[in-house]
């Protein structure tokens, strides 16, 4: 007998936003070069697309016919929000979120310290002396293997630049 | 071989040299596991600064460092493959599958030793090939048409459905998701944008070393923060070293996949990733009792894809020393790096410079040797990475995948696709999603579409003559019955037939 899957918090409405989101891929792949033959640039993309929205829609009806059949969790929509997107994870992409927009502005070195203090000390609930320590002894690893090592210029920051520029131009 | 010994006795002769030689071999590799380990420091990266650094250099103390450092990194993706879910390379995606149920189950110890000892085996099998039949094997690579990479891309895509989950048709949508990705940028024929929704700073497209990160590295730190509280499992680091009983027992399918790695490693534009992707289809379809379930910490599913990708090392040297065309981007840097130094690499290099060939020979059994000497010690410091507590190691693991990810191009634009990636693959994971097929989707999409529409061009756009030269070239033959044979076993009809067989002598007896 097949094996009956049961559910995850959240699928079918994940799915349903996946096969919208497959529609406006297939809407795009279109553009491309439309139906005009076999051997085009939009052939693949179109073919990937078309088969991500079939696929999609194919999980929402079997999803449907699952939970007609009683195999959801049951959660209501605030429950099932808080399993996919419990409050420590949802601030936690804040945060990253933040780290990546202060990335090129503050620089490497000032955002990833300021993300890792947090990080450990939110996470980890570790003494702010220690945060410190483990941010500046990764940090330093980090950036001599990347930055002395690979010569990967990593990013200065417009801020940390024209607070430079201030500096050197009052000297 | 007797061009080998001569050459390895003239080096004897100086002993300084040959000193220098080893130091630097051994140096090489050392480096290049911890280069491999760290995802977005690639192999590729870091023999293109070696040129860089060893340009005054005598060429054999160059060659036999990047050598090392190849060597090393094809391996040393495998670390963090099976410490933290995120693959040190692309060729190491294949060893998350099982190799992090196994630290999850606290045996990490147990899969770096039997990883490092097949690495080792595969390594071995790829330079022998590329020894006594390298002229050869090259001689059918070139024969492979655009259709035979066609095919051999469907015959990848076929691995979908060992990677689905506990659904095909999740496993389906992701490849096909990750198959949008790979078009995303200007079409390399056409130059016109696909699916760049007008942005100028997705006609570039999207590298899939960041798609890995974002889907293997930002989207497990996320998902990992459930289980935040969660002591870290102990790591058993008692045995590392396999006993012989166990390696005997791998070595028939460490062969059989290491075969697979030196042919799709010698073909000019495949490399170790789809090689060991398809090892690693191989071994679930071909071993019947594996050590526990694919998926879920069998050795095999470590054995197949580290034999195969360490074996198309020896691979991509075959048709860069015998025909002067690179078989991956690490070959490519080679090839540059003996034309800065005065050679010509091309179809008379072996005639020319035969003691180069034989050299290069040396230097990677060297290197393959260094690598069981430094795979099999130092495990238990990377050990302590997984047994970090969560709390640190997470954050750790963003600001290095976000390190990687700029890494790549130098571009803030590729870290804004790794959060995106994250979140979204987060969501796709919480769904019961798997990221595989994504990446699976996006390395042979690509060169799907391309083999697809030259094999087109070379038929008219006949679809129907495109149809009979897959029945007429032996090649494509060999290649259309396997794919045929792999669907037809995919069927439930198969599958009823096969029971019912097994079934009947027990009912006669």
């Amino acid at each position: 007998m097949k094996p009956i899957r049961k559910l995850n918090p959240g699928e079918t409405a994940i799915t349903c936003l996946l096969f919208v989101f497959s529609l406006v891929l297939c809407y795009h792949a279109y553009q491309i070069s439309g139906f005009s033959g076999v051997n085009t640039p939009g052939t693949f993309p179109l073919l990937a697309s078309g088969i991500m929205a079939v696929s999609s829609l194919y999980l929402i009806v079997t999803n449907l016919k699952l939970k007609i059949a009683g195999f959801e969790g049951g959660l209501t929509i605030a429950a099932t929000l808080r399993r996919l997107l419990p409050l420590r994870i949802l601030l936690f992409c804040a945060v990253i979120v933040a780290y990546m927009l202060l990335l090129p502005r503050a620089g490497f070195i000032v955002s990833s310290a300021l993300f890792l203090l947090f990080g450990i000390i939110y996470l980890k609930g570790a003494k702010p002396l220690a945060a410190v320590v483990v941010t500046a002894v990764s940090l330093t690893l980090i950036y001599l293997i990347f930055h002395f090592l690979f010569q990967i210029v990593l990013p200065s920051g417009s801020w940390i630049d024209s607070l430079l520029q201030l500096i050197n131009g009052a000297g | 071989m007797l061009d080998f010994i001569n050459y390895f006795a003239q080096l004897g002769s100086d002993p300084m040299a040959l000193w220098s030689l080893f130091a630097l071999t051994a140096l090489g590799t050392f480096a290049g596991i911890y280069v491999g380990a760290i995802p977005g420091l690639s192999v590729t990266m870091a023999v293109s600064i070696l040129i860089s650094f060893t340009y005054s250099w005598d060429l054999n103390n160059a060659l036999a460092l990047m050598v090392g450092v190849y060597i090393g990194g094809v391996y040393g993706g495998s670390r963090a493959a099976i410490l933290l879910n995120i693959p040190g390379a692309p060729a190491s995606i294949a060893t998350t599958f099982d190799g992090f149920p196994l630290a999850k189950l606290g045996l990490a110890g147990q899969a770096i030793g039997v990883t490092t000892v097949v690495s080792v085996l595969g390594g071995f099998i790829g330079i022998l090939v590329l020894a006594f039949a390298g002229p050869w094997v090259s001689e059918i690579a070139l024969q492979f048409a655009s259709r035979d990479y066609l095919l051999l891309a469907v015959l990848g895509l076929l691995l979908v459905a060992s990677l689905s989950g506990n659904s095909l048709a999740k496993g389906v949508f992701c490849a096909a998701f990750g198959v949008c990705l790979g078009m995303v940028g200007m079409d390399p024929l056409t130059a016109q944008p696909r699916l760049t929704f007008g942005s100028m700073d997705m006609m570039a497209g999207i590298n899939y070393v960041i798609i890995m990160i974002g889907f293997f590295g930002v989207a497990e730190a996320l998902y990992q923060l459930h289980h935040i509280g969660l002591k870290a499992i102990k790591q058993d680091i008692s045995r590392i070293l396999p006993s012989w009983s166990v390696v005997k027992k791998y070595i028939p399918l460490s062969i059989r996949t290491s075969f697979i790695g030196v042919i799709i490693g010698a073909l000019p534009g495949t490399g170790g990733d789809i090689a060991s992707l398809m090892a690693y289809d191989h071994a679930r379809r071909s071993v019947k009792k594996p050590s526990r379930k694919f998926g879920e910490g069998a050795y095999e599913g470590l054995v197949a894809p580290e034999s195969a990708n360490n074996a198309a090392v020896g691979g991509a040297y075959i048709p860069m020393l015998t025909l002067g065309m690179p078989g991956d981007a690490v070959t490519a840097v080679f090839i540059g790096a003996l034309i800065i130094h005065g050679l010509n690499p091309g179809p008379m290099l072996m005639t020319e410079h035969p003691d180069m060939f034989w050299f290069i020979i040396g230097a990677l059994l060297l290197s393959n040797i260094f690598l069981l000497i430094f795979g099999l010690t130092g495990i238990r410091i990377f050990t302590k990475l997984v047994e970090m507590p969560r709390g640190i190691l997470l954050p750790l693991i963003i600001i290095l995948s976000v390190v990687g990810a700029y890494a790549v191009n130098n571009s803030i634009t590729d870290v804004y696709w790794l959060l995106g990636f994250g979140i979204f693959g987060y969501f796709l994971k919480m769904a019961g999603f798997q990221a595989a097929p994504i990446i699976l989707g996006a390395i042979l999409g690509k060169l799907m579409d391309k083999s697809w529409r030259q094999a087109m061009s070379s038929t008219d756009d006949s679809v129907i003559a495109l149809l009979g030269e897959l029945f007429t070239n032996p090649i494509s033959l060999i290649l259309t019955l396997a794919i045929i044979a792999l669907l037809v076993t995919q069927t439930p009809f198969y599958r009823n037939w096969k029971l019912r067989r097994q079934g009947q002598p027990q009912q006669a007896e």
